[in-house]
């Protein structure tokens, strides 16, 4: 049996009096690479900031084995911070070297060598405020990535991203995958989703389904979207003669 | 002008200014990234309210003045963890309130006012050899936070969530800067003066902002920037005979518009370069 990376047990979630998540149960394994998808609003966001531990008063049991890297949603900050681009990827390694202490040579290789694989190391020197969306994406995919984690976690990585850059994205998360990563990637991008996803989770409060990606239905997706069941349909047929491998 | 350091006073007061000036413009760096402008303010006029208690019981000022500023960097620490409540309505609340103790204390002590706007906006002649031994030592406690905590303090004013999701200490480094920057704030007041003493706290920060490409050059800019102003700010009070805070605070400002205007021109000639 595969190595269980995530195992999450009765979770509960409630601001003030208002369920967040409900009841959600679900392990994940080495290797998995787990769609999340589900409507605005449906507590996406709010699970994944529980697993990274930046919500705590939860209830439920959470088991984490293995470092995770996180690229968030969105990434506020001043764009006339004046921080460059490597300083931003460096934070990504902050708990290897801690209080008192500067990164060190192989701290800056590290960096260099992963932007370069994300095809941005051109970047290196250049002012964060002065990047493009899509060029932030991939730094903040870089800054998750230079701590060699287990797990990646990443929140709508396609927001504000043209599609040539989307695509970039999610086959460098096949190379990470193929290399043994395990990768939990929430999107709005359902055909993406189940395209290169194993599993896929339909959330909206509570976990809908959880099952292979090739065998994911409308009617799964109709349990969440219910009012935009007409075009989801749609764009659900191609998706059911896709398959993992082409 | 040589004249002007044979006074043991002046001596005083200028290097009272200068290091004031500079512990000041370190920590306007952080408060300009992170916006927390309010912040200096709101420990200036806090300090009031324990200034007056001070004044009304005899009881010795900076001693008191210092509680008081160490008491509300902790209530702002605290009161802003909890998230419903927004860090500049807390300070915005502590401030007034302060500030209405420290009137209705000034009112209860009979025949009071000579030494108030020596407090509102500075006095040359109230700093002694202590004041500047007490603002070497926090100059020197500033710098200190600074090297040891760069990267900390560099990712907790970029972003401090996300600095914590990676495991940046955060809330220490709050804590920290909270109690400094109130106990920079009551160690100038002498200097500045409780009601100027905010500009100290973040035009070094913009003008540094306005040409660095790193928060290294920002700090180094912004503290030029202050110990300049810091400098010939109490020199022109002293030939003009005006208090010193104001006299501080106009000398920064013209640095500031000037860099604003040194920076406009720049990117215009950029423009026209690069199309
Ligand atoms: N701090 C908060 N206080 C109160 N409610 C919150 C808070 N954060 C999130 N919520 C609520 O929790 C629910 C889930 O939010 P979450 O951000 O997890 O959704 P999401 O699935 O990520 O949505 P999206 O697709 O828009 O990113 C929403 O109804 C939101 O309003
Ligand atoms: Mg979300």
């Amino acid at each position: 049996m595969r190595e269980k990376m995530i195992s999450v047990k009765d979770l509960n979630y409630k601001v003030e009096d208002n369920d967040i998540l409900k009841f959600i149960n679900f392990d994940i394994y080495k290797n998995d690479f787990v769609g999340i998808i589900g409507p605005n609003g449906a507590g996406k966001s709010t699970l994944i900031k529980i697993l990274i531990g930046e919500i705590e008063n939860y209830s439920g049991e959470i088991e984490i084995n293995g470092k995770i890297g996180y690229v968030p949603q969105k990434d506020e900050f001043d764009k006339s911070f004046p921080i460059r681009a490597f300083e931003v990827v460096l934070m990504g390694m902050y708990k290897d070297v801690g209080l008192f202490k500067k990164y060190k040579k192989k701290h800056y290789n590290k960096v260099k060598s992963t932007m370069k694989m994300l095809g941005i190391d051109y970047l290196y020197n250049r002012n964060v405020g002065k990047l493009s969306g899509g060029e932030y994406q991939r730094l903040s995919l870089a800054r998750a990535l230079v701590s060699d984690p287990d797990i990646l976690i990443l929140d709508e990585p396609e927001a504000g991203v043209d599609s040539k850059a989307q695509i970039k994205i999610y086959n460098i998360l096949e190379e990470l995958s193929k290399k043994g990563m395990t990768i939990i990637l929430v999107s709005h991008d359902i055909s993406m989703v189940v395209k290169k996803a194993n599993t896929v989770m339909c959330l909206n409060k509570t976990l809908h389904c959880h099952k292979n990606a090739v065998d994911m239905t409308a009617e799964d997706l109709k349990k969440i979207y219910s009012e935009e069941l007409e075009l989801l349909v749609h764009i659900n047929k191609p998706l059911k003669v896709v398959s993992k491998n082409d | 002008m040589i004249e002007l350091f044979s006074y043991d006073f002046m001596i005083y007061a200028i290097l009272a200014s200068i290091l004031a000036s500079f512990s000041a413009s370190l920590l306007s760096n952080y408060i300009v990234l992170k916006k927390m402008e309010f912040i200096g303010e709101g420990a200036a006029h806090t300090a009031f309210g324990g200034i007056a208690l001070a004044i009304l019981f005899d009881l010795n000022v900076d001693f008191i003045s210092i509680i008081t500023a160490i008491l509300f960097g902790i209530s702002i620490y605290f009161i802003s963890k909890k998230e419903k409540v927004n860090e500049n309505s807390v300070i915005g609340m502590l401030l007034s309130f302060s500030m209405a103790l420290g009137v209705i204390f000034l009112y209860l002590k009979p025949g009071y006012t000579p030494e108030l706007s020596s407090y509102l906006f500075g006095d040359i002649l109230m700093v002694n050899i202590e004041d500047v031994k007490i603002l070497s030592l926090v100059a020197l406690i500033i710098l200190s936070f600074i090297i040891l905590f760069n990267k900390e303090l560099k990712y907790y004013a970029y972003n401090s969530k996300m600095a914590k999701n990676f495991g940046v200490p955060t809330n220490l480094i709050n804590f920290i800067f909270l109690i400094i920057v109130s106990i920079v704030v009551v160690t100038s007041v002498k200097i500045i003066g409780i009601i100027l003493v905010t500009s100290l706290l973040i035009t070094p920060g913009v003008i540094g902002k306005l040409f660095a490409k790193s928060l290294n050059q920002m700090i180094l800019i912004s503290s030029i920037s202050g110990v300049f102003a810091g400098f010939f700010g109490i020199i022109i009070a002293y030939f003009i005979n005006i208090p010193p805070g104001p006299s501080i605070v106009v000398t920064l400002f013209s640095i500031f518009l000037i860099s604003y205007l040194i920076n406009y021109i720049r990117a215009k000639a950029f423009v026209k370069k690069h199309g």
